[in-house]
């Protein structure tokens, strides 16, 4: 490169405004560089009239303002999500009369997923509802309890969770309860009888406790009989008939978890079992309804010669159209038999189960006559 | 396959269903305590008078089902009526004429001759 022709660099070499720096080395002075340099050194050299000339100064108004930066935290986010950013001209004051920090006893959380959001700032707070787009599609709801009224009686009612009650996200723990919120209408009934006074634990409560927790179990018995997907109506008018039918949609309704369980066994008998979950059934998958069978987890229990314990078993109830006796299902609730029969079965499995025992807690030597008997397969062992 | 008076030793404690394999593998003794366990909580009212509550009367909360993880067959005083109607329907047993196992349902006309 030659500078010959440049005003500018010839004026920045003859002043000293020049970078010279020694490759791999660093930087030479630019007041000594002709007596340092030595021939073959490498180098790079600039003139400083070619550098991009820098941004004008800004101006800056003599104030000092307020960034506020919202994030909003819960349990599950303790690092918080932006919501928003305020700024404002005077600090930030402490306030300290809480005029506005009652929550709702109960909010309705719906995560949307839209191609194009439009925000409609100016008549946001004055609408009525949210609207959904043609495009928008309901991704996750959940329904969150924050009257420690209504979750405390909730608390004292579930003994045996759909979702887990330990968990850190969603549960009876956390009052926060995921569509189509299993755990809340298996324990209506619950929420009833507490409402009727016929809960032991409302005499514990004082009448201002039992006051807002019926306004409040109110709300939520309104809210959960307005979900119009689930056809919990149908359910309790059909569980009164004596001979009970169900929809494929309203099955799990029938299947708490905790409760006692008949399964239809290929033999024909039927067997008692526990409700541990139920997976499956109608389920919304991009916006649509799909029908999958039900696996409904059972348990039952075995003795391995030296103590019982509980055994777990998956039953599959294939998608049916239209209704079918709830006695017709593979697995369905022991009072749908024995309410209408005189416990004969009951009594059997009662008498059996003490055979099971006997044979199966020490070495026995016994004698059969008859079918009932299913040859296995021997596999080889290490 | 009618059977008549067919012979079988039922021994449990040697653990037949690790060496037999069945197509209706549920019947095989698995202890599954841990996976019901995560689905079951104390049900206990957590307000600050239900608390005191059971301050005061020294109550300790039950575990729903917290007595069907180990049942001691020795001990059958201790054993509901509903413990015994979820006993499972078949055992693992050995056929002596045939010498192999069988998946014996324990309704059929079983008659016990002896234990060891």
């Amino acid at each position: 490169m030659y500078y010959c022709n440049d005003h500018n660099a010839l004026n920045d070499i003859n002043w000293n405004n020049i970078t010279i720096r020694k490759v791999d080395h660093g930087l030479i002075s630019s007041e000594t560089w002709d007596s340092v340099i030595q021939h073959g050194m490498r180098v790079s050299f600039s003139v400083h009239s070619s550098r991009v000339p820098q941004q004008p100064p800004l101006d800056y108004r003599d104030q000092l303002r307020y960034t506020v930066t919202y994030l909003e935290v819960s349990p599950k986010d303790r690092d918080g999500c932006f919501v928003d950013e305020r700024t404002y001209d005077a600090p930030m004051e402490v306030e300290t009369i809480h005029g506005d920090t009652a929550m709702p006893a109960l909010e309705e959380l719906r995560t949307i997923q839209t191609p194009r959001y439009r925000a409609n700032e100016k008549d946001a707070d004055a609408q009525a509802r949210a609207k959904l787009g043609p495009l928008d599609q309901v991704k996750e709801i959940s329904l969150k309890i924050n009257s420690s009224y209504l979750l405390n009686i909730l608390k004292s009612v579930i003994e045996y969770a759909s979702e887990s009650p330990h968990g850190e996200e969603f549960g009876v723990g956390m009052g926060e309860f995921n569509y189509p919120y299993k755990d809340l209408y298996h324990h209506m009934d619950d929420l009833v009888r507490y409402r009727a006074g016929e809960s032991y634990l409302r005499a514990q409560h004082p009448a201002a406790f039992n006051e807002r927790a019926d306004c409040h179990i109110d709300l939520i018995l309104d809210y959960l009989s307005l979900q119009r997907d689930i056809p919990f109506e149908k359910y309790a008018s059909a569980r009164r008939e004596k001979v009970s039918v169900t929809t494929f949609a309203s099955c799990w309704l029938l299947l708490k978890p905790g409760t006692d369980v008949y399964v239809r066994e290929e033999d024909g008998l039927m067997n008692a079992y526990i409700v541990h979950a139920v997976s499956g059934g109608v389920t919304q998958v991009d916006g649509k309804a799909i029908n999958r069978d039900y696996e409904v987890s059972v348990w039952n229990l075995a003795c391995d010669g030296t103590h019982a314990f509980p055994e777990v078993r998956h039953v599959r109830v294939p998608v049916f159209d239209n209704e079918r006796e709830v006695k017709s299902l593979p697995v369905f609730p022991v009072e749908y038999n024995d309410n209408f029969g005189d416990g004969k079965l009951k009594q059997e499995l009662t008498e059996r189960g003490k055979r099971y025992l006997k044979y199966t807690s020490q070495p026995s030597f016994l004698q059969y006559s008859g079918r009932g008997l299913t040859k296995g397969v021997e596999v080889a062992t290490s | 396959m009618q059977y008549k008076r067919a012979r079988v030793v039922v021994a449990h404690e040697k653990t037949p269903w690790i060496s037999c394999d069945f197509s209706d593998a549920h019947h095989r003794p698995m202890n599954f305590s841990t996976y019901i366990k995560a689905s079951v909580r104390v049900a206990s009212c957590e307000c600050h008078q239900c608390e005191e509550l059971r301050t005061s009367q020294g109550s300790h909360d039950k575990e729903r089902f917290g007595d069907y993880h180990t049942i001691q067959p020795k001990s059958p005083d201790l054993i509901s009526d509903h413990q015994y109607m979820l006993m499972a329907s078949h055992v693992y047993a050995f056929m002596l004429k045939e010498r192999t196992y069988g998946m014996l349902a324990i309704f059929v006309a079983l008659k016990l001759l002896t234990v060891h």
